[in-house]
């Protein structure tokens, strides 16, 4: 009778946790939608922004702008973006190793991490790294001023050449099902090598100084705010995906479990009959 | 028939307008410019304004802009615009409270940074005004 009790109580805690990854799923499926939808809109803006920035940095010299300006890398920054929780697959796991390689490759330099999620400072913070810049804890109102805010602090960093070059390591939201971790160059803005017409005169309303001082910081913004919306939905779709399978996993548990509690539950009637049945042999 | 260029009209929620025209006329922040096709490559910086779209089947269509960037290359003209509204989507009477409101708020502005973000809000509300009323020519 022991194991019977035992079985029934693991049931019962499967059973509770099986709420649980039900619930996280619900929850990310809803947050997913509203996250690609947000993710959806601002792609077109940003991809346009970003051909014609790149387009534009063809045409016009590299020491127009500090932001166009190529250096010798001595120092490189990474961003790395992840989620502030787990629980998410293999979204964090992911892009932390991505990153780890990019560091690996880079080894040379100098690198300095700017982290964006917890998960993604935790990791490094572990393995003493540099990381010279942290954001964490805001996903959940995500908004434009966090974009400006990192934007900020990046382009601070690169102007007064703490580094040189800037990669963006995160997940791209291909589909629900599927998230690619990509590394973009940030900075400098690499201009659009297949423009032929390179030397061609553009005309600059007001000036070419004007134009670029503008438009220049916030294409990094928009870039980096087109980053966020990616990586977060991918967190979403990662999560809903991860607890779906947990939620299916802990029903087959529970099948099994419940399975074998019949099992016992029927052994042991079996065994009392048999008691009385021999029982009752023995008082003839 | 005048001849026609690609247009497309972009802001950071959605994606407005994909459509030929024959004749835009933007508010650049340097003043107002018209777009004509076959023009030389150009980058532009837009003030909020007036931005009116002619397109190739004679129809006209008029937004309000708050700023935003222009650029022409090979007959393709990419509107980036930080916020835009149809004509048809401009609420003039809230468009009017937060001119007056902003108005207030320029004279109580205590900083110069609260003060050109007030000016900025101004411009704005002018700008939906002027497009809301422009009765088309």
């Amino acid at each position: 009778m022991a194991g019977l009790k035992l079985i029934k109580r693991r049931i019962a805690s499967v059973k509770a946790t099986q709420q649980v990854t039900r619930v996280m799923k619900m929850v990310a499926a809803a947050r997913l939608r509203r996250a690609q939808e947000s993710m959806m809109n601002a792609r077109p803006y940003s991809l346009t922004l970003r051909d014609a920035i790149r387009d534009l940095a063809a045409h016009v010299d590299a020491s127009s702008h500090p932001l166009l300006e190529v250096r010798d890398v001595d120092h490189v920054g990474i961003i790395v973006v992840t989620g502030d929780r787990g629980l998410a697959g293999s979204f964090n796991v992911n892009v932390l190793k991505r990153a780890q390689q990019l560091m690996n490759e880079n080894a040379q330099h100098q690198i300095h991490l700017v982290t964006v999620g917890k998960k993604g400072s935790e990791f490094f913070a572990r393995r003493g790294a540099d990381i010279s810049h942290r954001m964490q804890g805001f996903f959940n109102s995500l908004n434009f001023s966090h974009a400006i805010e990192l934007g900020e602090a990046v382009t601070a960093q690169y102007i007064n050449s703490t580094m040189d070059r800037v990669y963006v390591v995160y997940n791209e939201f291909k589909s629900v099902i599927q998230q690619r971790v990509v590394v973009e160059q940030l900075l400098p803005i690499e201009p659009d090598s297949s423009v032929h017409n390179a030397g061609a005169e553009i005309i600059f309303e007001p000036s070419e100084i004007e134009v670029l001082k503008a438009i220049l910081p916030k294409h990094v913004n928009v870039q980096l705010w087109r980053v966020l919306l990616e990586s977060f939905a991918s967190e979403m779709a990662a999560r809903m995906t991860a607890m779906e399978n947990a939620t299916k996993n802990a029903g087959e548990l529970i099948d099994s479990l419940t399975l074998n509690y019949n099992k016992a539950r029927q052994s042991a009637i079996t065994g009392e009959i048999l008691e009385i049945v021999a029982g009752a042999e023995g008082l003839k | 028939m005048a001849a026609v260029f690609h247009v497309e009209l972009i802001t950071p929620e959605r994606h407005l307008l994909s459509a030929e025209s024959t004749h835009v006329r933007a508010p650049g922040s340097a003043g107002d410019f018209g777009v004509l096709a076959n023009h030389s490559p150009m980058v532009a910086g837009l003030g909020p304004g007036r931005l009116q779209i002619d397109f190739a089947d004679n129809r006209k269509e008029e937004f309000a802009i708050s700023g935003g960037y222009f650029t022409v290359e090979n007959n393709k003209v990419i509107i980036l615009a930080e916020t835009c509204l149809r004509k048809s989507e401009i609420d003039l009477n809230k468009a009017r409270a937060d001119k007056q409101a902003a108005q207030q708020r320029i004279d109580a502005a205590a900083t110069p940074a609260e003060r050109d973000e007030a000016r900025a809000s101004l411009d704005r509300a002018n700008a939906l005004i002027l497009v809301a009323d422009h009765k088309g020519d």
